[in-house]
């Protein structure tokens, strides 16, 4: 049983009921994740100041068509999470939430490796080129910095306090935006799927607002960049953001460029488990990230 | 034939003088008839050779129906059931007998497979790929590991290789698992050894590449073994549990065999042992 190597292809392929199929190289992966924490991301290297991995979400840009696709995680996705103690050495797995695998760093870099790690082996190996952890901070000036975004219930929601009902428009501002897209009532059932679908629908209307700025200041994506720093640990870098924006400038972003993992929330102890359907996953993974070799 | 004709032209040219023309042509038929009957019987000589020596590789050349039926000659003469199988024993001094490289055996209820496992220390890594339990070279070999692996299943992964034989012998029972509900529904191997039973619990049956698994990984190291067990459980073409724990305590057994059609792929159905 000899490696051959002129029997491997270059390029990623895969082969799934009985077709072959091509990873699309234009596509660059983004692993975008939400820390529920308010201290400067970069910094923590105390464990427990790491928070958890409350929004994660894969942008997925084809660089050379230019078209986003967005794929969002639930933070409760029941995977096999890499157990690390406190001194960095390796214990074992355990079925757990997906949001805890970034506890589990003991810097921010390490922390978000393995949730790359975590996230690309749930989506069967897809490669994720580039990450970005932002924490709690980081909304209200992401926000802010293209004027404030503008989004219409979708159901009863409380913001800082203040109760709008299903279909009242809201203009978010500060940290209405952060409450907005990161509120969930604890006590009700499955309610981290209705916060996503908030989510989902910020992110919609942010990209439009930002895209129309952006056609009048192309330098405002940089500037937005430098004003994150202390509160967002990346590797992307400016390069990567000069590279892109020009490529992405006729770019729309819909309610039809966005999905979900499939699969359903259940309870299996104290918290609850949103359990993968993986045959359904496995048409997902297939149909956005590759095409097939005929 | 060390026949040198210019030696007898000048012997028949002497005698010519004496015997006159009858004499020649005698001489000469006795002697055309002796290098015919001289290459006659060379011929049947060589061809009686040749006949000896294909008798002789036809009774080396493995036969793949005969190995089957000799297994399970073996399987009947070594193999005591019990009501849990963890109770069946294996005669493994019966087995050695027939070959002395036999060291475990598997079996995967729900299958065919049940045979001998067989570990060469002298021979190369692939003769058991290609030699039968009784050393007869061809199809379809044994199941068997390579020197790497430890005899006693301790390595974090031990590799275990069985052809898929078209008549659905030796590993061909491995395909099976391509079935999610047999998948879940057929999750046990068992792993005799002359002092004790070991119970897997399959996690996993997947399409691979032909990477040489031993080679390509250090899995003593918790990195490569968490590598391993990555891939295996993030290959999209396959069944996986995830819910059954593995780590390198509890080790990976990796079945291996071929995928007809695509020969640069491998089917692995890997376990974990289950207390």
């Amino acid at each position: 049983m000899e490696d051959t190597p002129e029997t491997r292809k270059e390029g990623l392929f895969i082969t799934y009921k009985g077709k072959e199929y091509q990873y699309n190289e234009d596509v660059i992966n983004f692993l975008c994740l939400g820390i529920d924490n308010s201290t400067p991301v970069e910094q923590a290297n105390e464990i427990k100041g790491q928070g958890l991995a409350d929004a994660i979400i894969l942008v997925s840009i084809n660089v050379e068509s230019g078209k986003i696709k967005i794929l969002a995680i639930p933070r409760d996705t029941y995977v096999p999470v890499k157990v690390y103690n406190d001194e960095g050495k390796f214990l074992g797995e355990e079925n757990q939430q997906l949001t805890l695998q970034y506890y589990y760093g003991k810097t921010a870099q390490d922390s978000c490796e393995l949730m790359v790690k975590a996230v690309s082996n749930l989506l069967f190996r897809v490669p994720i080129q580039r990450y970005c952890a932002i924490n709690l901070e980081a909304i209200p000036i992401l926000n802010d910095s293209i004027g404030g975004v503008d989004v219409q219930a979708l159901e009863d929601v409380e913001i800082l306090g203040t109760l709008y009902h299903t279909g009242d428009p809201i203009h978010l501002q500060g940290k209405m935006a952060e409450d907005y897209i990161r509120h969930r009532d604890t006590d009700v059932f499955a309610s981290s799927m209705g916060r996503l679908e908030r989510q989902k629908q910020y992110m919609t209307n942010y990209f439009a607002t930002a895209m129309a700025q952006i056609k009048n200041d192309l330098m405002l994506p940089v500037s937005i960049y430098q004003s994150l720093q202390g509160n967002m640990y990346t590797d992307i870098s400016v390069e990567d953001i000069t590279y892109l924006v020009p490529e992405m400038l006729d770019v729309s972003l819909t309610a039809d460029d966005m999905s979900m993992i499939p699969g359903e929330v259940t309870q299996p102890d104290a918290h609850e488990a949103y359990i993968v359907n993986s045959e359904q996953l496995k048409e997902l993974v297939v149909n956005f990230f590759y095409t097939e070799v005929v | 034939m060390d026949y040198d004709k210019s030696d007898h032209k000048k012997h028949v040219r002497g005698r010519r003088k004496s015997s006159g023309k009858t004499g020649l042509i005698a001489i000469f038929v006795v002697v055309v008839v002796l290098i015919a009957g001289s290459g006659i019987g060379f011929f049947i000589h060589s061809s009686n050779l040749k006949k000896e020596a294909a008798a002789a590789e036809k009774a080396k050349k493995a036969d793949p129906e005969e190995a089957q039926e000799q297994y399970e000659k073996l399987k009947e003469q070594v193999a005591v059931d019990a009501h849990d199988p963890m109770f069946r024993k294996i005669d493994f001094a019966a087995a050695q007998a027939v070959n002395p490289d036999v060291y475990a055996w598997i079996w995967i209820p729900g299958t065919d497979i049940d045979y001998p496992i067989l570990q060469s220390e002298t021979e190369d890594d692939a003769y058991y790929l290609n030699h039968t339990i009784e050393k007869k070279e061809g199809l379809p070999g044994t199941i068997y590991t390579e020197k790497y692996n430890t005899k006693g299943f301790v390595d974090p992964v031990t590799v275990v290789y069985g052809h898929n034989m078209k008549n659905g012998s030796m590993f061909a029972g491995l395909h099976k698992y391509e079935d999610r509900a047999f998948f879940d529904s057929n999750p046990y191997v068992y792993i005799y050894l002359p002092d004790k039973a070991l119970k897997y619990r399959i996690f996993a049956a997947v399409t691979f590449d032909d990477r040489y698994l031993l080679g390509t990984y250090n899995f003593s190291t918790p990195r490569d073994f968490e590598e391993y067990l990555d891939e295996l459980r993030g290959s999209i073409n396959g069944n996986v549990n995830i819910d059954v724990p593995v780590s390198q305590e509890t080790g990976i057994l990796t079945l291996s065999t071929c995928i007809a059609d695509s020969p640069n792929e491998r089917l692995l159905v890997n376990a974990t042992r289950e207390e």
